[in-house]
């Protein structure tokens, strides 16, 4: 688990600064799906060097992490587009 | 019993992985809720009255939920003021008109500028936007909340206030309701309170014009040309709400999102499953971020 703690800090920084900039451009709505889109392509970048540096990597590993982040801001857009 | 347990729990009919957590049924409901947001983003549009979001903002509301926190403060009430309201008529137009959302336009007009050519002479003056709220109270409580916001609303320096509420286009948003609060006060200390003065906020002017030699300017005045109303008001009622609808299913769905890959990290831990798959415990602190972005969206913002 030591051997994680980087990785998981890094990420933790991601999704607070990820966190941060959608509040602080709340009212916004293609500011946020740009910040939430950023978000997802790190958190595959991410999950996809994690898996290069301590594990191993297949396609299938890699489409796990982009249909899991395609989730994250499609939920996102479909808040954006039924809102006000 | 089994069925349930095969979508929600890792077992060995699924592979030992949720099949509701398979990469082709995540996928699956991403491109339906993609597909979803294109066809209540046209329903909006063709079936308003069915579908779309409910909104009741009223100049009057805001005024009477202001003086309700100011009597709480001890404060005297404000006095609803054409001048003023024709005034934040004119910045919610100007706003619309130049695409910006900010107290200063991007060709260096001041709210101060508003309230003068609406003939308010005024000794304080201050400004307060939003944008997104869906009802007055959110819209109050918004303003409450924030310390430079709430220093206007609280200051005794205030006499007067108008509102303006509109729906239209802003930078980032097609259809938003946009509210502008001009307060102001003609005289010095005519307002009484028993609290001590707030600080004057970072929206607020005290702007007694003084020429070099310091003596006051008589300030210009230019009436604006076209009557708005003065109460002025954005109410909408639809059959289905549309941010009410999608924010529920989109945080229904991202709980039991969380919550099975959630399980899958207690009993593959437990059971020290090996799989050659992502990290479930990735995807949940992923989906943890974003439920927290989902919370936060479409309660507004101020300015």
């Amino acid at each position: 688990m030591k051997k994680h703690l980087g990785y998981y800090t890094s990420f933790l920084l991601i999704v607070a600064a990820s966190i941060f900039l959608v509040f602080q451009n709340n009212g916004d709505k293609n500011v946020v799906l740009l910040f939430v889109s950023l978000f997802a392509v790190s958190y595959i970048l991410w999950g996809v060097l994690h898996h290069l540096v301590h594990h191993s990597v297949t396609l299938r590993i890699v489409i796990e992490y982009i249909v899991v982040a395609l989730l994250g801001v499609a939920i996102i857009f479909f808040i954006l587009n039924g809102g006000i | 019993m089994n069925f349930l347990k095969h979508l929600f729990l890792p077992r060995f009919s699924n592979n030992q992985r949720a099949h509701l957590i398979h990469n082709q049924n995540i996928f699956f409901v991403a491109l339906l809720l993609i597909g979803a947001s294109f066809f209540i983003t046209a329903a909006k549009n063709h079936i308003s009255g069915v579908l779309g979001v409910s909104v009741n903002v009223a100049a009057q509301d805001l005024l009477a939920l202001t003086n309700q926190d100011r009597a709480n403060a001890g404060l005297q009430p404000l006095q609803m003021n054409q001048e003023l309201s024709f005034a934040a008529e004119a910045k919610a137009q100007d706003m619309f008109a130049k695409d910006y959302w900010a107290h200063y336009a991007p060709d260096g007009k001041s709210p101060w500028d508003f309230i003068k050519a609406a003939g308010y002479n005024y000794v304080y003056a201050g400004e307060n936007l939003a944008r997104g709220f869906t009802s007055s109270p959110d819209v109050v409580n918004a303003w409450m909340a924030s310390p430079e916001h709430r220093a206007n609303m609280l200051s005794n320096n205030y006499t007067d206030v108008g509102f303006a509420i509109e729906q239209g286009r802003l930078p980032g948003d097609d259809n938003t309701v946009l509210v502008v609060e001009m307060f102001g006060s003609r005289s010095l200390g005519t307002a009484t309170s028993k609290q001590p003065p707030v600080v004057v906020a970072q929206v607020t002017a005290t702007p007694v014009e003084s020429s070099p030699s310091g003596q006051q300017v008589v300030q210009k005045t230019t009436p604006i040309p076209t009557l708005v109303p003065v109460l002025s008001a954005v109410k909408k009622t639809t059959l289905i709400d549309s941010a009410f609808l999608t924010k529920t299913i989109s945080l229904a769905l991202l709980s039991l999102f969380v919550l099975i890959f959630g399980m899958d990290v207690v009993v593959t831990e437990n059971r020290k499953t090996v799989r050659l798959a992502g990290h479930s415990f990735d995807h949940l602190l992923f989906l943890i971020g974003i439920l927290i972005i989902a919370i936060s969206l479409g309660l507004g913002v101020v300015r």
